[in-house]
């Protein structure tokens, strides 16, 4: 989230605990993956809806944030017709997909890529005889966060770019497309960029990822945690039933 | 391009901010850090849009966005906020094509710009992401002169540039006032930089305009400046020394070497 | 005294640039080191390369072991880095949970994370931000909460790379007083990347680089003296040092002082 301009935002899911956030996400997506029916979709819409509003953050910016991926839903939504010969599946798996990415940037941009990767990596504690949880944890966070830091730069690059001449108000549809193809490219790497930056400030830390202990008194596992966790269990129930 | 602030409040953060940048005039907005001097930067360019009061520009308050921008530049206080292409040489075109300047004398401009910041042809091809602090200040400032705007907005220009940029700058400066009748404004809290290149200043203070006048006015009450947490000139600074630990005046000099004169004068 | 880094023929290429050319020091411990360079130097390339984000050809060896993938960990428990790019990764937590990250990382008790934050806040005057959110500081405060963060645990060895320039004038001598007590009392080693000369005149020693060579090495003495060579680095001195090189070469004085106090005192007697 560019706090630059805007003021710093701290809602109830930014508190929220960093190893439910990836649970959550998780959760979610088994949740979508269960989805069959229009009442699971419109429960999980509404529960996507719900935990939006109480991030504090308006409409506008997330809607910014999905837009990025506006031609590969387009794409997708495309190909299921076709493969199905139905627009109704072809809109009811996009929906899906949609969800999913609103969701993952609904924790992103609520999480700082430290809250994330120590977030991981408390998810993945179970495992670590199994697989490398510091270096899982970093990339996974990395992924994660990725979704945010994109719509960092396409703002950013938007508001700069009219300081530089670009005249939206003047840019029909087709010419905007072409822009967006152009600078797609660019906003990766800014991104990317941006993300290795924060990504060397976590590595450089004395007591770095391998050292955050899960219990102790930062970021306590609180009340709204467990209540959340219960909504996304039901959530997940009623997918699989119906 | 005359650009007024008329009773601009913004949060908490500036407060009842009136001034009249004057024309072809170089202006430091001083203040320590938390002051809002970048604010003022930003309430202009229209990054912040939930701001009360207004924005004047050439006298009038509806202005086209596009012409404005054509006609002011502004750099950020990071390099990289202001990076939007691969490399460097996109990057400082990017806005001479979108001004619609033709692409025989993008190469010269860019050239000149370059050579302007003390880059060579080399950089030409060097990506964004690879640059150092002092290299990515050198780039952004090179953008902003190569569209030949009436209006330079500066916010901390000498954080990350070494003493040769910042001589470069100072000469730079002085020669878009004087030869080009630019109107520049400046943020910053390096009080020699600011003595050494401005005619007015802003003293700012928790958002609010504490003082403003000509640049002379300013130099000698360090006071005033230490009393909002500035560091005062170090020039400045030894002046005041000697004369509250030995009492003794040096009020003609105005740099090192009238101190060398004044105590070569002495005997 | 104990050599706690050190340098040997180390050298970094990137993208067919050489920015690090054969660099070769060490540094004591317990020392206050300020590295200086022109733009395009490669000073932040060095403290990426200290902190191990970066491979590199030659040799380093910290705090007794050498520079690699295997002893990385081990290494950063006692090496505080603070890159020039912390800004970027502002979090969303207070100032408090800033502070006592490292500590409860650690497990100390409660008793000594409120005592340590006691104390930080008493040399730091924080008290009165310390449950705010670190978006909502200043910037000089932000770095003040910053430096206070990588030292609650006083480390072997603390590097900053050009982190001091949002410092207000209290906050900086604030810092900089504390950074000398650690110095003298935990023999803290301290190794500050800087464009700013004043600070400078804080350290022991200055190491001066250009286009990845170590062009110059001594005392603030030794290294201001030479003041055309400098300039034609990119570097310039402090104010103090310049007026005496100027008295010097006018014969008014015998030798360069560095305390303007003494300086004062021998002009106007």
């Amino acid at each position: 989230m560019n706090d630059m301009y805007e003021e710093a935002i701290s809602s109830s899911i930014h508190k929220l605990n960093y190893a439910y956030k990836v649970l959550s996400i998780f959760l979610v997506f088994i949740c979508i993956v269960l989805t069959d029916s229009n009442m699971d979709l419109f429960m999980v819409n509404f529960f996507i809806f719900i935990i939006m509003l109480l991030t504090d953050i308006k409409f506008r910016v997330y809607l910014k944030n999905i837009s990025i991926f506006s031609v590969f839903f387009f794409f997708l939504f495309f190909c299921v017709s076709l493969v199905n010969l139905s627009l109704y599946e072809g809109v009811f798996f996009t929906v899906k997909v949609i969800d999913l990415i609103f969701y993952i940037s609904i924790v992103a941009i609520s999480s700082t890529y430290y809250h994330l990767a120590i977030g991981v990596r408390n998810f993945l504690f179970p495992f670590r005889y199994f697989i490398n949880i510091d270096k899982v944890s970093l990339n996974l966070a990395y992924s994660i966060k990725f979704v945010d830091c994109l719509y960092d730069e396409y703002d950013r690059v938007h508001r700069v770019s009219e300081f530089r001449g670009v005249n939206f108000k003047k840019m029909g549809f087709i010419d905007r497309l072409t822009n967006f193809f152009n600078e797609l490219g660019i906003l990766v790497r800014f991104a990317i960029f941006s993300l290795n930056k924060q990504r060397d400030n976590v590595l450089v830390k004395k007591y770095g990822i391998d050292s955050f202990r899960y219990n102790y008194r930062l970021n306590k596992w609180g009340k709204t945690d467990t209540i959340l966790l219960v909504i996304n269990f039901i959530v997940i129930f009623i997918t699989f039933v119906y | 391009m005359e650009i007024e602030l008329s009773n601009i409040y913004y949060r908490d953060k500036l407060v009842d901010i009136s001034y009249k940048f004057s024309k072809w005039r170089v202006t430091s907005i001083i203040g320590n850090s938390g002051s809002g001097k970048s604010l003022i930067g930003y309430v202009i360019m229209g990054l912040v849009k939930d701001y009360e009061g207004e924005v004047i520009v050439d006298g009038s308050t509806c202005y086209d966005k596009y012409d404005f921008f054509k006609n002011i530049s502004y750099v950020f206080q990071k390099p990289w906020d202001h990076f939007i292409c691969k490399t460097v040489y996109d990057e400082i075109a990017f806005s001479l094509r979108n001004f619609k300047y033709k692409e025989e004398k993008i190469d010269k401009q860019v050239r000149d710009a370059l050579k302007m910041v003390g880059l060579d042809d080399n950089y030409f091809t060097r990506e964004l992401n690879t640059l150092s602090s002092g290299e990515a200040s050198r780039v952004a400032i090179a953008t902003a002169i190569a569209t030949n705007p009436k209006v330079f907005i500066l916010d901390e220009p000498t954080i990350y540039i070494d003493v040769d940029m910042r001589n470069m700058l100072i000469e730079l400066i002085k020669k878009l006032k004087d030869k080009y009748n630019k109107n520049v404004i400046i943020m910053s809290d390096d009080m020699d930089f600011v003595y050494a290149v401005s005619d007015n200043y802003i003293l700012l203070d928790k958002g609010r305009i504490i003082k403003s006048g000509e640049i002379d006015e300013i130099k000698r009450q360090s006071d005033v400046l230490s009393s909002c947490s500035i560091y005062v000139s170090k020039f400045y600074d030894f002046i005041n020394f000697v004369n509250e630990y030995k009492g003794v005046n040096l009020e003609d000099a105005s740099n090192i070497d009238d101190i060398v004169q004044g105590v070569i004068a002495r005997e | 005294m104990t050599k706690i880094i050190n340098l040997d023929d180390v050298t970094k290429v990137i993208n067919g640039s050489i920015i690090l050319d054969k660099l070769s020091f060490s540094i004591e411990k317990g020392t206050f080191v300020s590295i200086v360079g022109g733009n395009g130097s490669g000073k932040s390339t060095l403290v990426k390369i200290l902190a191990g984000l970066y491979s590199y050809n030659g040799y380093i060896n910290i705090n007794g072991y050498r520079l690699d993938d295997d002893n990385i960990n081990l290494i950063r428990k006692n090496v505080s880095v603070i890159l020039s790019e912390m800004d970027d990764n502002i979090t969303m937590d207070t100032v408090y949970d800033v502070l006592i990250m490292e500590l409860v990382h650690l497990g100390k008790s409660d008793a000594y994370i409120r005592k340590r934050v006691n104390d930080i806040c008493n040399v730091f005057g924080i008290r009165n931000i310390l449950y705010r959110d670190m978006r909502l500081i200043s910037n000089s405060e932000r770095q003040k909460v910053m430096i206070a963060a990588s030292i609650m645990e006083v480390p072997d060895i603390l590097i900053l790379d050009d982190y001091m320039h949002q410092l207000n004038v209290k906050d900086k001598k604030l810092v900089i007083d504390y950074l000398n007590k650690l110095k003298k009392k935990n023999n803290l080693t301290i190794i500050m990347v800087t464009h700013n000369m004043e600070d400078v005149m804080n350290s022991d020693r200055v190491l001066v680089l250009d286009h990845g060579k170590l062009v110059m090495d001594g005392t603030v003495l030794q290294v201001f003296k030479k003041k055309d060579e400098l300039k034609s680095y990119g570097i310039g001195i402090s104010f103090i040092v310049d007026l005496s090189l100027r008295l010097m070469d006018k014969k008014k004085i015998k030798h360069i002082y560095l305390d303007r106090r003494k300086l004062v005192d021998v002009l106007w007697k």
